[in-house]
């Protein structure tokens, strides 16, 4: 492991990003935007499947589902820019280790919710949206917002 | 100044400041309510300039509730991370640029939510959203990227008092 860590750190976007002042808190800020768009798009699309909002298509709000995958794409590269800026603070650190567990929880959940579609396809009026999906829209946002805290401890943790 | 002295050393201002998990702690919370804010505010803008027609202004009438619940956390974590190190904050520019920010994306905000609470209870053939609704819209997702871009800053620029 410690020769992967290596070679992330002396690749050139580690030295990139070791080296400048402003590349890191640029990044952040795009960190920040990223993760207000996602979890923006998920709020609206889970209040529907939650119940707050009904009497409309569940499948309407599908259509803030790419604004989510836009959010996570900018964190995903954003991400492994901080990764890269010093990956042996990372790799060991545990709130780090804990918020990569919780993403892939999400994203099981996202790929469970993916598979069960016709499910909530069939959501059109003002029915209850049923205890399974009420739980897997729960789920996502308890996930993110875990994800959330879990990242700003990373630098306030060993 | 007296006041912000007396600040630092309140209870609470020393609990942020010094105890171990105290600044991380309210940190991530403001991280929490940030996207509580600025999500709620982004998709409320993007359906009032046209995205996603098809979606019931009722839903982003109702989700207003969310983008006030999280601007009432950062109101509440925001004075704790400041009471941790006042004078630092009160004479930090970019801080005060981030609190005028705030109250314009704030005022924005509300002038939307109203509006929106007004054309989810009218009649299904009535007209909907002013059209004035639209460059609010814009500027209230300028204002609260801009008070994300500042928050940032204050991290990393510093000023002496």
């Amino acid at each position: 492991m410690n020769d992967i860590l290596l070679r992330i750190e002396t690749s050139v976007l580690g030295q990139l990003m070791h080296s400048s002042v402003w590349l890191f808190p640029m990044a952040e800020i795009l960190h920040f935007i990223g993760l207000s768009l996602l979890i923006g798009a998920l709020l609206v699309v889970d209040f529907r499947l939650l119940g707050f909002a009904r009497g409309f298509p569940v499948t309407t709000v599908y259509r803030f589902l790419p604004l989510a995958l836009a959010g996570f794409s900018i964190n995903l590269v954003t991400g492994i820019m901080f990764f890269f800026s010093d990956p042996f603070r990372y790799y060991p650190n545990i709130a780090f280790r804990l918020k990569m567990l919780f993403i892939i929880l999400a994203g099981l959940n996202a790929l469970y919710f993916a598979l069960t579609t016709n499910r909530h396809a069939a959501l059109t009026g003002g029915e209850d949206p049923g205890a399974a999906i009420k739980t897997v829209s729960a789920l996502s946002l308890l996930l993110w917002v875990g994800v959330i805290i879990l990242g700003r401890f990373i630098p306030y943790v060993e | 100044m007296p006041f912000l002295t007396w600040l630092q050393d309140s209870p609470l201002g020393i609990w942020v400041a010094e105890s171990i998990w105290g600044y991380p702690v309210v940190l991530a919370c403001h991280a929490v309510g940030m996207a509580a804010v600025a999500g709620t505010v982004v998709m409320i803008s993007l359906r009032i300039l046209g995205f996603a027609r098809v979606v019931p202004i009722t839903l982003f009438a109702r989700l207003s509730v969310v983008a006030w619940a999280g601007l009432a956390l950062n109101v509440i974590t925001g004075l704790a991370l400041f009471t941790g190190d006042p004078v630092r904050f009160y004479y930090h520019p970019v801080f005060w640029i981030k609190i005028s920010l705030i109250t314009l994306g704030a005022v924005s905000v509300w002038l939307m939510v109203r509006e929106l609470r007004k054309a989810a209870s009218a009649p299904s053939d009535s007209p909907g959203m002013p059209a004035w609704t639209k460059p609010v819209a814009g500027f209230s997702m300028a204002f609260w990227t801009g008070v994300i871009i500042a928050g940032r800053l204050i991290a990393y620029i510093e000023f002496g008092p």
